[in-house]
């Protein structure tokens, strides 16, 4: 893939844009916070809306339709699957009602035909404390398994929700807690998933890798290592990670760096703003890097490229850009005059 | 001659803006709010971050469900009218305070506070003054300070 010009010394990246298709929305069915993009074929994609939602788009005509829609009968399955799960726990509800849990999906991931989705969900469940029953409200998360020419479930796996490491705080007030789920990827037969820790001090971000078997089960523990001079946010819907292959080697960002997964090596620093994160990233061929960056609730977003330690904008920060995707193409959703839209460009 | 244009420019656009900032710094946080709520002595504004972190969300419903909501006002970002039914499914809690949907108002409050809507605001006011005001995501931090 030739990527740039071949003249000396020019860092010339160019985009050009092949196509832009007007989504075509309905009551059912429309956008309103695009927050993932996979690809599925030459003319489908997914797109994870609001956190509740992922869309099927037609990348031909535009045409958009629900996939998995989250409401109060799926996140009923997800709860009984955590209970059986997790029996041990005393949970204060039989069944959810609107004021008893939230949830979110946080994570979409498309690999031959199967979507997987990572369902991140606080449940309210009885803990003794000092002897005193009290209300805890909860954090879980499963990753499900999604048949993409059915629409239908095919497997759910629980992902741990608490650890102990040697870097724990040992302080049974204060116990481990996991805020799960920021991001996953899954390579078969492994899992991994990004978690935060708290109020673990010395590393609070760590990967699983898991096996996918029946059940998810914990194989090994991965701690981030930081760079401590930046600042990072601990909360839960903060630094979220992406994953990117290149060269057989497993590459993820954590906020602001990218590292390799094997060595936990950092491979680039990145964003240097305190407030801003990486969003997502591609390693091209040259090494040199594509980025989108931005604050986890920030609406609109850019494109970078990171060649010989120099920045250049590739797509400007504008309110009308939502999410960036880079696939074999780059994929834009525009919000234009109220009307959905996506871009598709061609290196 | 260029250079007495240009003092005259750079005289003229500092006039202005302080003309401009002596404006804006006369008006109340009643007045910058009573186009859209009623006027009370005392009441909570929410600057409702949209799309917000999961978290700021909790911490959002759990404020609401726990505070006398005839005393919030919630001033939410503008979105399309398809997009409203779903809005208020995902935050019933909407359903039972005065709310408006204003992106300007949201910036004009947040200008006066000297904030950014990186997540939800809770602003405090009681007889016309801020009393006090915090992102939503510290809300323990404001319980335990009130």
């Amino acid at each position: 893939m030739l990527l740039f010009s071949c003249k000396e010394k020019q860092e010339h990246f160019s985009l050009s844009k092949t196509k832009i298709i007007k989504i075509i929305e309905s009551e059912k069915a429309f956008i309103s916070q695009p927050n993932s993009f996979q690809i599925i074929d030459s003319s489908t994609a997914l797109i994870l809306d609001s956190r509740t939602t992922v869309h099927k788009l037609n990348l031909k005509t535009g045409e958009l339709e629900n996939f998995i829609s989250f409401d109060s009968a799926s996140i009923s399955s997800v709860y009984s699957f955590i209970k059986s799960e997790l029996p041990r726990y005393d949970y204060l509800y039989d069944t959810l009602t609107v004021n008893n849990h939230t949830f979110r999906i946080s994570g979409l991931q498309v690999k031959e035909n199967f979507a997987y989705v990572s369902i991140f969900t606080n449940f309210s469940i009885l803990a003794k404390l000092d002897g005193i029953e009290v209300d805890l409200f909860s954090i879980f998360s499963v990753i499900q398994k999604y048949d993409i020419n059915t629409m239908s479930l095919n497997n759910q796996y629980y992902v741990p929700g608490d650890i102990t490491t040697n870097l724990s705080i040992k302080d049974p007030d204060e116990g481990n807690y996991i805020c799960p789920t920021l991001g996953f990827y899954f390579e078969h037969p492994r899992l991994y998933v990004k978690n935060n820790c708290s109020p673990i001090t010395d590393s609070s971000s760590f990967i699983f890798e898991l096996i996918i078997a029946d059940k998810l089960d914990n194989k090994r523990l991965m701690p981030l290592y930081h760079n401590r001079e930046k600042q990072r946010r601990k909360d839960m819907s903060f630094n979220k990670i992406s994953f990117n292959r290149f060269n057989s080697k497993l590459y993820c960002s954590d906020g602001k760096d990218i590292f390799s997964i094997d060595d936990k090596n950092i491979f680039e620093e990145i964003v240097q703003n305190k407030y801003k994160h990486l969003k997502s990233f591609k390693i091209l061929e040259d090494s040199s890097i594509l980025f989108n960056f931005g604050c986890d609730t920030s609406k609109s977003t850019s494109l970078e490229l990171l060649k010989n330690g120099r920045y250049n904008t590739i797509i400007p920060n504008k309110k009308e850009n939502k999410l960036i995707y880079m696939g074999d193409k780059i994929y834009v959703i525009k919000l234009i005059n109220d009307e959905y839209y996506i871009e598709i460009h061609s290196y | 001659m260029m250079s007495t244009i240009l003092k005259y420019i750079l005289i003229s656009l500092l006039f202005f803006s302080c003309v401009q900032n002596a404006e804006h710094e006369k008006k109340t946080i009643n007045e910058i709010i009573s186009p859209f709520f009623k006027k009370k002595e005392k009441f909570t504004i929410l600057l409702l971050k949209n799309s917000d972190c999961m978290s700021c969300e909790v911490s959002v419903a759990y404020f609401i469900n726990n505070t006398n909501k005839r005393n919030v006002f919630v001033v939410a970002q503008k979105i399309r009218e398809i997009e409203k039914k779903s809005f208020y499914a995902s935050r019933p809690f909407l359903n039972s305070v005065e709310h408006v949907f204003n992106d300007s108002l949201s910036m004009e409050i947040c200008e006066m506070i000297n904030f950014q809507l990186q997540t939800s605001i809770i602003l405090f006011v009681e007889n016309d003054k801020i009393i006090h005001c915090e992102y939503l995501r510290e809300y323990n931090n404001i319980k335990e300070k009130r």
